[in-house]
């Protein structure tokens, strides 16, 4: 099976004060398909930086990144928009959902950047809610849900469009610890069943020893594999 | 996709509803302006030409100036009366004509003074000019040098307090030495630019006694009707070429209605650009209105393009959002401000007298140039909002 991703010799540096910092240094990196990843470090490590790489929000300044066999320096920003909407599901710490749409609306907006009208998205977006037991919450705005019901609707929206590769950051950091853990086994039932390649970010050890790999970042590189 | 950004469109709009209707308030009231501005120009047109409409498109009138001397002296032309009849005769593209004098006398009545000027006319003055008579008759070819007159309104106004409820008709007027008796009474006349004289204030003699009335007195003008269709160049140069050796030593000037209306066309489409370009700066002032909303909510809305960007929304997706924002912002306050801008319209007219009338062209121009407005002023807000960097836009809060 061929590797889902491929990072080779990353570098990503940003400008502070005129000079150009390293984030991430040369980092050698391959997921494969069906993975359940942690990514784990201290502030500043890189973490969300190699996070947008890996969802295509960015670009390395050197370096290749292959995703499914694409090198991504030769795709235009529409045709990363196209692979984020149909490979890439988001999951964020603090949910990221658009307080003006409702619970459905938000959900299914994947769903109408790819050209679908808000009729024809509907049926997909209540099955996806009723399987995250959001049955009850479809028409409920954002300010109206609790966290919990939040970060479900969040990954509604990330599993919509079926994506490969789902990249949770901090999923878990705004949630109690008992919401957080229910949060996690959805995750970890979603690798299992649905066979979804899933990369974590987090603090929380707790979260990350359910995890198969545990990737540790210190300095942008890569200081443990396991 | 189209409806699809118009409902996300509608949405944020409908989310910020006070700064939506103030943006909006802006445009309306920059098209309003130009509606009713262009609007109020072209009615003021219509009613200018509406007097020229009314005595027909083919007059041409002629004024006779008699040429310098020398110094302080003028030549002294007469042109014979039956040279100026006999023009229908010897020109094709005439179909009427009227001569008339033009001068000034002491007129009085019972010692009491009225009104200066004189007007020697002959019959076809009438029918020229659609003179309607409120009594008796008008001036007759066969009154020759008969000292008869007609009033003007004013003149008889002037009179009427004289008169002591006597019948105007019939009484006798002192023109200079002489005595005028009165034979007819005009209804009031619309003054128009073909005859010099304002017949209101005028008391009309029959031509041939006029020209006795005094040595300067002598046709000076003449009123044409020319046939439908004719070539108004070739006309007057014929004119020319026929009543120049009468008058060797007098100019000529003509003006014909359809040149009159042609640099009336010509001044009023200048003066209904003005117009429209004053109205415009209020619709510009709209504009800039609109784009200060757009980039506030752009920069408001940082996280939630961030959000659509990272969930596969291209730049131009987040571009169309935004500039169907502002183009429906703009759009709405066009409707309305063509309302608006009808409903002033009709104020003025009301106000100003006009007869009110619904041009299509202003609003058309209103309708697209606010279209246009949203475009051109959620333009750079859109695509300011479309450059953003999705990383730093989902880490603003």
């Amino acid at each position: 099976m061929s590797s889902l991703i491929e990072l080779k010799h990353v570098t990503k540096k940003y400008p502070l004060n005129g000079q150009h910092v390293p984030i991430l240094n040369a980092i050698d990196l391959t997921i494969q398909a069906g993975e359940l990843i942690a990514i784990m470090g201290p502030s500043g490590a890189g973490k969300s930086t190699l996070m947008n790489l890996l969802g295509l929000l960015d670009r390395p300044c050197s370096g290749e990144y292959h995703i499914e066999g694409k090198h991504i320096a030769t795709l235009s920003d529409d045709a990363l928009a196209t692979l984020r909407n149909r490979h890439i599901g988001f999951v964020f710490q603090t949910f990221c959902l658009l307080p003006r749409l409702t619970a459905l609306q938000n959900v299914c907006l994947p769903l109408q950047y790819r050209g679908l009208s808000a009729i024809a998205a509907k049926p997909a977006g209540l099955k996806i809610l009723a399987d995250m037991g959001l049955s009850d919450h479809v028409n409920h705005y954002p300010t109206q849900l609790s966290g919990g019901q939040q970060q479900r609707v969040a990954i509604a929206r990330a599993l919509i469009g079926d994506p490969k590769l789902i990249l949770a950051d901090e999923p878990t950091g705004a949630l109690d610890s008992q919401t957080g853990q229910s949060i996690m086994d959805f995750l970890i039932d979603l690798n299992k069943q649905a066979k979804k390649t899933i990369v974590i970010i987090t603090h929380d050890e707790k979260i990350s020893a359910q995890c198969h790999r545990i990737i540790t970042l210190q300095d942008g590189c890569v200081e443990r594999d396991t | 996709m189209i409806k699809f950004y118009l409902q996300e469109a509608l949405r944020n709009l409908l989310s910020t509803k006070l700064r939506s209707l103030l943006a909006t308030l802006g445009i309306l009231v920059g098209t309003a302006s130009v509606v009713a501005m262009v609007s109020s120009g072209e009615m003021a047109t219509q009613q200018a030409l509406a007097q020229f409409k009314r005595l027909g498109t083919n007059l041409m009138a002629v004024t006779l100036m008699p040429k310098r001397a020398h110094k302080g002296t003028f030549f002294h032309d007469t042109l014979p009366l039956a040279s100026a009849t006999q023009l229908p005769q010897q020109l094709n593209s005439l179909k009427n004509v009227a001569p008339y004098i033009n001068t000034f006398a002491h007129v009085s009545f019972n010692g009491h003074p009225i009104r200066n000027n004189i007007v020697g006319a002959t019959q076809s003055l009438q029918p020229l000019l659609k003179l309607n008579l409120e009594k008796g008759r008008f001036i007759n070819d066969l009154d020759g040098y008969h000292y008869f007159c007609v009033l003007g309104d004013n003149v008889l106004q002037r009179l009427r307090p004289l008169l002591g409820g006597r019948n105007p008709l019939g009484q006798n007027l002192r023109v200079d030495h002489a005595f005028f008796t009165v034979v007819g009474i005009l209804k009031p006349v619309v003054s128009n630019v073909f005859f010099n004289q304002d017949l209101n204030d005028s008391v009309i003699i029959p031509l041939k006694t006029a020209s006795i009335l005094n040595k300067y007195a002598q046709i000076n003008n003449l009123l044409l009707q020319l046939t439908e269709g004719v070539n108004i160049d070739q006309t007057q140069s014929l004119l020319e070429q026929a009543l120049q050796p009468a008058v060797p030593h007098t100019s000529l000037y003509f003006r014909s209605a359809k040149q009159l209306i042609e640099n009336m066309h010509a001044q009023s489409h200048i003066y209904t650009w003005l117009l429209a370009l004053i109205g415009s700066i209020s619709l510009l002032v709209g504009g800039i209105g609109v784009m200060n909303i757009m980039l506030v909510s752009v920069t408001e809305r940082k996280r939630e393009i961030g959000i659509r960007l990272a969930v596969g929304a291209k730049r131009r997706d987040i571009q169309a959002l935004f500039l169907m924002e502002s183009i429906v912002l703009t759009l709405c306050g066009g409707f309305l401000g063509i309302f608006v801008g009808l409903f002033i319209t009709a104020i003025i007219a009301k106000i100003a007298g006009w007869h009110f009338a619904i041009f299509w062209t202003p609003l058309a121009a209103g309708f697209f140039v606010s279209l246009a407005t949203g475009i051109f002023f959620g333009f750079y807000p859109a695509k300011q909002a479309a450059k953003l960097d999705p990383i730093q836009a989902l880490r603003t809060e």
